[in-house]
Formats: C-alpha cells, structure tokens, sequence
C-alpha cells in the first residue's frame, strides 16, 4: 500500500516557495476578520458594538460574579444597548489589567475595566511593574464602596480587643498575600490600635483561613464585612471583636469601633488610609483619556443600574451586597490616598513594606 | 440526620432530576462538556464560569443539571484526546497520555478508550459514594488537617517522582527537582518577591501547568508524528472488538481501578491538591505495583486505567469540603461554590440537614446522582462515537499537524489568556524534545510544577504558625513513617527478588564521546548554577527553596550522569525522535504559528498558518486547503471567540498599526 505521506515533499527548500493564490485570499481573509477597533466617530458608538469588562482575577471569585452579574444587565442602560462580554485577565494581583488599561486599551469608551485596592497599594508602594497611576482612570463607579473592615477571633482563644491590647503574646492572623487589601488593613489598623499580632501570610482564600482558625493554627483574621458574611458559618464560633467603618453596621452595635479606640493623632491618621484604601476595594474605570462625553455615559447608565430592581435582584441572589459609591467619591478618595503628609505616607509605606520575616 | 432521612433523601435526589429539564439540561451540560474536554486547553473551569449567569434564573437541580454535567465529564473526554493525538484534553489529562497514546500508535488506540472510559466510569461512582457517606465526617477529618500535614502530603506526592522515573530513578529525580525550580518562578505570595520573572508581571503568577503539559507532551508528540510516520496508526483492527477488550481489562484489573478511585477521592477530599496531582500520583501508584513489568510509558493498559479512574473520582473528594464548608478542592469545585452562593445556599451544616428542617440534604445527593449519571451519558456517548474518534489517529500526520499545532496554542492561552504562555509552551516544547530525544522521563517535571508551589506554601505556614512545633504533630509523624515504609518496602522487595534472579549483567563503562546529550546537560546544569547566583540577591527567605532546589538538582544531575555512564549502554527504554527532515521542518513551522498568531491574532491568524501549513509543508490541494483554512477560521471566530467568548486578543501587529502601543 502507498504511503500517502509519501507524497509529501519535506525538503527544507519547500517551507517558504512560492505565494499562490491561497495565500493572497488568506490574507484577504485575514484583513476582512481584523480590525476590531477602529475609531468611530459619533457618539452613539455603542450601538451594535461590544463592551468589555477587563477583570483583573481569574474566573470564579467574587470580582469575576460581580462583574458578570453586572454585565447581564449594565448594557440595557447605555445607549444603543451594547452586548458586553467580561473578560479575565488575572495576573500580579490585578497589575497586568491596570497597566492593560492604562496603557494599551484604546480609549474609545468600549473597554472598561474592573480593578482594586490591589492597584492602589501596588502604586502606593511603588511596586516594580507599575505603570499606570490609578488617579489617571476615569472612575465609572463602584457597587460596594461603603464596605467596614472586621477582625474576627477564634471562640475557643476567649479573646476580646480589651484582652487582646493587653496581651503580651502577638495573636497570630491569616492573611493571604502581601500587598492585598486585607493585609494593608491588617497591618494599619494594628499599627493604629497597638494591637500585638503577628501575620501569618501565604493562605489562599478566607475559607482557607476559616479552616485555619477552627484548626487552631491561626487565632483571627481581618477581613471586609461582606466576606465575613458570606463565608464564616456557624458565627458563633467567629466572633467579631473589632470593626472600622465609616458608617457603622446596626447589626454590630456592640461591637467597639477602632475609631473609638484610637485617640493619638498618628494613629487615627492611618485609620484615615485605611478608609480610603478600603473605600477602593472593588470599582469601575475607563482608561485615561477616554472623552468625557463617553465617561459620562457610562456613569449614568452605571448609576441607573445600581437602582434597577431586575439587577439588584440578580445581585441577591447572588449574595452581592450593593451599597454604590458616585464616580466623583472614587475620584476624590483615589487622590487622597497619595496626597498624604509626608511623615504620615512615610509612616504608611514603612509599614505596608515591613518584612514579617527575616 | 438519621439513615432514614439519608434514604429518603436520596431517592428524592434521584428523582428530581428524572423531570423535564432537569435530564435534557444534564444532558446539554454533558455535551458541552465532553466537547470541552475534547479540545486540548479549553478547560472546565473557564466553561463554568460561562455558565454561571446563565445559571442564576434558574432553580437549584435545574441549575447543577447544567453545571454538573460540564463538570463531570471533562476529565473523562479529556483522557479521549490525550490517548488519540497524544495532546492533553485537560491539564488533569496529561498522564492518561503517556500510556495511552504509545496504544493509539500501535493500534490499541480503541482498547485504550474502552479501559480510558470505563475506569472513569468507575472512578466518578467511587468519588461520588465517597461524596456522599463522608460528607458528615468531614469537618473532624478537615480540622485535624492542618499546613504542616499538607506539607507532608506534598512531600509524599514529590516522592512519587522517583516512581514515575522509568529505570532512571536518579534522572527522574533530577528533572522533577527542574520542575521544583520552575515552580518557584513568580511572586513569593510570603515575601512579595518577584523571583525570575525578569520584569515581565506575566510571570508573577508563576508558570501554568498546561503551558508546561501542552509544551511537555503535546509538542515532542507532533514532532515525533511527523518523523517518521504517516498517521498516528494504520492499524485497521475492529473498533467494537477493541473497545470490548478495554472494557475487560478495566474488569480484569478491578483492584487497580478501586486503588486509584480511592487516591482519587482522597487526594480530592484536600484543598488545593485536585486531578492536577491525583492523577500522577495514581499512575505512579500503578507504575510501583507493576515494577516488574516495563511497559510502562510504552503503552501499558494499567498506566491509562489508574490516571483515568484517579482523576474522575477526584471530583465527589473535591465537593466534600466544598460543600461541608465552601473551602475548594480545585478551581472546578470553587466555581461550583460560587453557584451555590448564587442560589442562595451557604456550603455548611446546613446541605446536610434534610429539607423538612431548612437544609438542603435532597440537592446534596441529587448532586451525588448527577455525578455519576453525566458519566454514564458521556460514556454512553463516547462509546457510540469511538469508531468516529478512532479514524483521527488515521489521518495523516501532514494534514492533522496544523490543526494539532493550533489547538495546542489555543489550549495554552486559554488557560490564563495571557499570550506570552504561547512562548512558555514553545520553550517547554524544546524542553520536552530534548528530553524524549534522550531518554529522559518528563511526568516528573510536571509533578513538580503542580507539586512545588504547595510543598513551599505550606512549609512556611507550618513555621510561622507552629514553630518547630509542627514536627512533632501526630499527622506529620504518621505521614512520615507512612513515606519511610512506602519507599523503603519496595525496594526491600526489589533487592530481594534480584538475588532471586539472575545475576546483574557486568557494568561496561559507556563511550566518553562528547555528544548532544552532554550539551543538553551542561545547558541544564548551567541554568540551575544561574538561578544560585540570582537567587543570592533576594532575601533569604524568598531565596531558601530556589537555592536548596536548585543545589539538589545539581546534585542529582551529576549523579545521574554519574550512574549512566557505569552502565550498560543506555538503560532506559528511549522513545525514538530521530530528528528527520520531516520533523525539522516541523520544528521551523513551531515558531512560525507563534509569531502569527501572536502578530495576526488567532482570528486572523489561524486560517493563514493553517492553510501556510497545508499548501506549503503539506502539499494539501489548494482548493481543500482553502476549504480547511476557511472551516479553520470559522471555528476559531464562531465557536471560541463569539460562542464561547474565548477573548482572543488582536494581533500584535495590528495593535501597533492602530495605535495601542503609545
């Protein structure tokens, strides 16, 4: 029986012999599918077109849920009704999308992206790699902007915040990764309470460190309230011993508030930072240099969505606490984060960069 | 919960999804799926997370009908294309390969799929039995697990290395102790280190598992079918006789199935471990029970049984503590929590409390039922359309490699939609060359990836919670003297049944010729004295596991060149990658697909390398290479980017032509 491969020439003089007509059409067909971003030129841009959400994460966590729960139903408010598709582009904590967005993203109103306090503590401690400045985005909104930080203890530890500010042995908290949110706050708010603790850095989720409470390998964590809702169970045996908020739960009316507890200038200062690290924990921008007009669309159809019932019933059923912050307060709060007073940023930095082992 | 309330959950379970569409969106799921796991790359996780909106209208059962059916078989389709073209279907695939694909080539390639598919068949019922009578002990079992435990844990799975080693235990240690090294790239989550990622953030996050599986594995495959073959079989023996005697075999070895279903399921049953692992570690399993033989790695049907039953039973482990306490076992079980939280339902006591008092007892077994009748369908499936996946181990190499070739590169950009994983893949494809032209074993390399960032995580943790303390743990002791018996009993075992045999042949010292192997050697151990010196300027701690790694794995390379050269010969049974005209050819074409479909985009630039490859190397017909470019070009833009929003980013150069790079 022949071969059939017998028929094939594999001298290396036939890789690159001749330009036929299959390839005049490939190119042709090439060019025809391109070209996905030309600039339009009216403002109505967005009708038949596709928005992208970039999520810094990989698929699954909460920024991915949120993102694609709000993409179900952002389009229906912006003019001319776009479909929109999220896209994940995970990497260094949310750095490869914020350097995406600011600097390769074209900025035309059709990709916005959903970024973090990862970014702004990245920026802040002036992390290799960055090359974006968060207060150049044009904030679009943020679902969860009035978010409270809680430190939780074991049950079995018998710790409360007076006993644990007295204690002479650090109480061991988990946390996942340098330079997250969780471990700013972490580290600011002990700092800023005098709290003893030593981190246990490396876990990788709350349900992990939840596991490591229960096990009596960590005594605690400091996490975001709406996390500790949707993960600690039963919460009895995760009581909370301390929050830090801006407007403090009814629900933890019992609960001390650091602001209560911190009388020195210094450390209220860093309380300060805290609040408006946390108020960017998760929210909504476009690249720098996307025109106003465009920006201003999207911040009213934004707007609209976060009061439109089908949405917020998603967002329930979802588990996704919605308590929207206006464009104009990320803006602000993004700024204030670096316009510190020298001493007070010096301090903050010192802090975030500390090495918790040799 | 009494057995009378488990009882009547269960049946309940198993009758809500026998109801209109319950079954027909089980059944959509499993179709999904089973395509899913067919393409190398695009994996089950990514599918889900697809999903997961479109799930939020609907009520619970109908919502995991759906869910559960991609879930369940991804792993099960996915080992059909790691036996038929030798590329993994899922990362969790890869070693199902190594055994199945030498059968495909030597015409076993339906027997293979029959055992492939059966075992797991029996491996999802094992996982899911397991799912469903631990699930009230879990939380003990959970809380008596902690960091220094895992630690061990990982520690017994890198020990597996030596078992996946072939004759050459020295250079299987030597190239996992590469894949340990590989895996201490990126960001030291303890430290905020960026270690050998050269200013690129790609590689913070450290590098991928299917990069390095497809790279590995995928792209010596494709080379190696073009060298010297004219399709990956000719062998024309009938489909339904061999399928039947994979399905005896999966019988005849019934003790193996049960063995690896329960590594499986208990390897699932620990966070963050998953099939990535399971499934090696079952393999190995097999490898170490069938020491005597040495087929393994050329087509040994035990070496397809136990990976295939290992890696489908590690998804009822992965939901134990997924759904007793919302903590994943894996990407695929977190993205499952996530639709539990979307419906409303917090994983904890409450899924196992029946329904007449608030829990949800009934949904936790209709899961259990939806495990294993998803791969009842998708077996079923397989099975009638096996003569149909058998003929493309017939088709001819010259015409399957673009296509191969591009599916490869798709499956590693999926994985994290990072375009510099196409490099990744081009240069652990050069690895894996080097590797099977000399006759070194890779699997260990990839336990090493999967293995090495768990092993460091959890070391740390264990000292910074514990101290010293966490030695003398009973659970670390009790793993301790568990690996002390599982390395030292065989080889007991070993020794002994060598005096029984004949004497050892007398070592003849092999010839000193400087040769291509040597180079390849010295490049290594080149590479390994770099990441020394580099990972002197880091701070101790971020330094301690690339130097220690690394100074092991030098160790162990010399040694192993050491013990081949008093050798007879060559003791390892090389796979042949003669480097043909064919297969150099090839290898151009390799770097050709990654500068077009980095520069042109995969929309644009799969139909012009494909119908590249066909007109030019392939000496296709213009008018059916048009044709395959065409349908190429279609499936790339309307299945993957617009159905299954796969985001494909534009070309590089288009992306300079119309202003991104500013």
């Amino acid at each position: 029986m022949k071969d059939p491969a017998s028929d094939v020439d594999w001298s290396g003089a036939s890789l690159f012999p001749r330009i036929g007509w299959g390839w005049i059409v490939a190119l042709a067909f090439s060019v025809g599918c391109s070209n996905p971003r030309s600039q339009p030129s009216t403002v109505d841009i967005f009708r038949g077109r596709t928005l992208r959400i970039i999520v810094g994460t990989s698929a699954g966590g909460g920024y991915d849920l949120g993102a694609r729960v709000l993409a179900a139903h952002f389009g229906r408010h912006i003019p001319g009704e776009p479909a929109i598709v999220v896209e994940n582009m995970a990497g260094a904590g949310g750095m490869l999308a914020a350097n995406f967005l600011a600097r390769q993203a074209q900025a035309d109103g059709l990709t916005i992206g959903f970024i973090g306090e990862n970014a702004v503590i990245a920026q802040l401690t002036q992390q290799p790699g960055v090359q974006f400045d968060v207060r150049q985005f044009g904030a679009i909104g943020s679902p969860t902007g009035n978010e409270a930080d809680v430190c939780v203890l074991s049950r079995a530890s018998g710790f409360d915040i007076a006993r644990w500010q007295a204690s002479r042995v650090p109480l061991r908290m988990g946390v996942t990764s340098r330079g997250s949110g969780p471990y700013a706050r972490t580290v600011l708010l002990s700092a800023a309470l005098r709290l003893p603790v030593r981190l246990i850095v490396g876990y990788q989720g709350t349900a992990q460190i939840r596991l490591a409470i229960e096990g009596g390998e960590v005594d605690g964590l400091c996490t975001l309230l709406s996390t500790y809702r949707s993960t600690f169970e039963p919460k009895a045996n995760f009581p909370i011993v301390l929050q830090d908020s801006d407007r403090p739960d009814p629900l933890l009316a019992a609960v001390p508030s650091a602001a209560s507890l911190v009388t020195d200038a210094s450390g209220q200062a860093l309380l300060r930072v805290s609040a408006r690290i946390r108020a960017l924990t998760r929210y909504y921008v476009v690249p720098p240099a996307t025109p106003t007009d465009r920006l201003q669309l999207l911040r009213t159809a934004f707007d609209e969505t976060m009061r439109d019932p089908e949405f917020l019933r998603a967002a329930a059923a979802a588990q996704l606490d919605i308590d929207p912050l206006p464009a104009a307060d990320i803006t602000a709060r993004a700024a204030a984060v670096f316009d510190l007073p020298e001493d007070v940023r010096g301090r903050v930095i010192g802090l975030l960069l500390e090495r918790t082992a040799p | 919960m009494t057995f009378a309330d488990a009882l009547h959950a269960c049946f309940s379970g198993f009758g809500s999804i026998f109801v209109w569409p319950e079954f027909g969106l089980l059944v959509a799921g499993v179709i999904l799926g089973a395509m899913v796991g067919i393409l190398p790359g695009l994996g089950g996780a990514a599918t889900l997370a697809i999903l997961l909106p479109f799930s939020v209208g609907l009520p619970p059962t109908q919502a995991f009908a759906l869910l559960m059916g991609v879930a369940a078989v991804t792993a099960t389709t996915g080992d059909l294309t790691s036996i038929l073209v030798g590329i993994p279907g899922e990362a969790i695939s890869a070693a199902t390969m190594v055994d199945g694909h030498p059968m495909a080539v030597r015409g076993e390639g339906a027997r293979a799929i029959g055992a492939s598919l059966f075992s797991s068949l029996a491996g999802s019922i094992v996982g899911a039995v397991t799912l469903a009578a631990t699930i009230p002990f879990a939380l003990v079992a959970a809380r008596s697990i902690g960091s220094p435990e895992f630690f061990m844990l990982s520690l017994l799975g890198i020990g597996f290395m030596a078992s996946l080693s072939g004759s050459s235990t020295l250079k299987g240690l030597a190239i996992g102790g590469l894949g340990l090294m590989i895996a201490t790239i990126g960001m030291d989550r303890v430290g905020a280190i960026p270690r050998f990622t050269f200013g690129q953030l790609f590689l913070w996050d450290g590098v991928g598992a299917i990069p390095v599986s497809l790279g590995l594995f995928a792209i010596p495959e494709i080379v190696h079918l073009v060298a010297n073959q004219a399709a990956v079989s000719t062998d024309v023996a009938t489909v339904r006789g061999r399928l039947r005697d994979g399905i005896l075999d999966v019988r005849r070895l019934w003790p193996l199935v049960l063995q690896s279903s329960a590594i499986g399921t208990l390897l699932g049953l620990l966070p963050g471990v998953g099939a990535g692992v399971s499934q090696w570690v079952a393999y190995g399993h097999a490898a170490r029970r069938g020491a005597e033989h040495h087929e393994f790695g050329q087509g040994a049907i035990e070496g397809v049984i136990a990976p295939s039953a290992a890696n489908n039973a590690t998804l009822g482990g992965s939901l134990v503590p997924a759904l007793a306490f919302g903590i994943p076992g894996g990407l695929m079980s977190a993205m499952l929590i996530s639709a539990l939280i979307v419906k409303g339902l917090v994983p904890g006591p409450e899924m196992l409390t029946p329904e007449a008092q608030g829990g949800h007892l009934t949904l936790v077994f209709a899961l259990v039922w939806l495990i294993v009748l998803a791969n009842v369908i998708a077996v079923a499936l397989a099975c009638l359309s096996t003569g149909l996946l058998v003929r493309i181990t017939r088709i001819r190499a010259a015409r399957i490699v673009p296509f191969l070739l591009l599916l490869t590169f798709i499956g590693a950009f999926t994985e994290r939609q990072v375009i510099a994983d196409l490099l990744v893949t081009v240069v652990m494809g050069a690895l894996g060359l080097a590797l099977v032209r000399y006759g070194w074993p890779r699997a260990p390399l990839l336990l090493g990836v999967v293995l090495g960032p768990l092993a460091e995580n959890r070391l740390f943790l264990s000292v910074d919670a514990y101290g010293s303390q966490w030695l003398l743990r009973p659970g670390v002791l009790l793993i301790a003297a568990l690996m002390l018996a599982a390395f030292v009993l065989p080889r007991r075992a070993h020794r002994w049944k060598r005096q029984q045999d004949v004497p050892s042949p007398p070592r003849v010292a092999k010839s000193s010729s400087f040769n291509g192997e040597h180079v390849f050697i010295l490049l290594l151990a080149a590479l390994l004295g770099a990441a020394v010196v580099v990972a002197a300027s880091y701070p101790p701690r971020a330094a301690l596991a690339p130097r220690l790694v690394a100074v092991a794995t030098l160790t162990l390379l010399f040694a192993a060149v050491a013990s081949d050269r008093l050798k007879t010969g060559r003791s390892e049974p090389t796979v042949s990658l003669p480097f043909t005209t064919p297969s150099i050819v090839t290898m151009v074409w390799i770097p050709i697909f990654l500068v077009v479909l980095w520069g042109f985009g995969f929309v644009a630039g799969a139909p012009v390398v494909v119908l590249g490859y066909l007109l030019v190397t392939g000496r296709e017909r213009p008018v059916r290479a048009v044709v395959l470019a065409v349908v190429t070009g279609v499936a790339v833009y309307g299945l993957l980017f617009r159905l299954l929003y796969v985001p494909f980013p534009p070309g590089a150069f288009y992306s300079f032509l119309t202003g991104y790079f500013v």
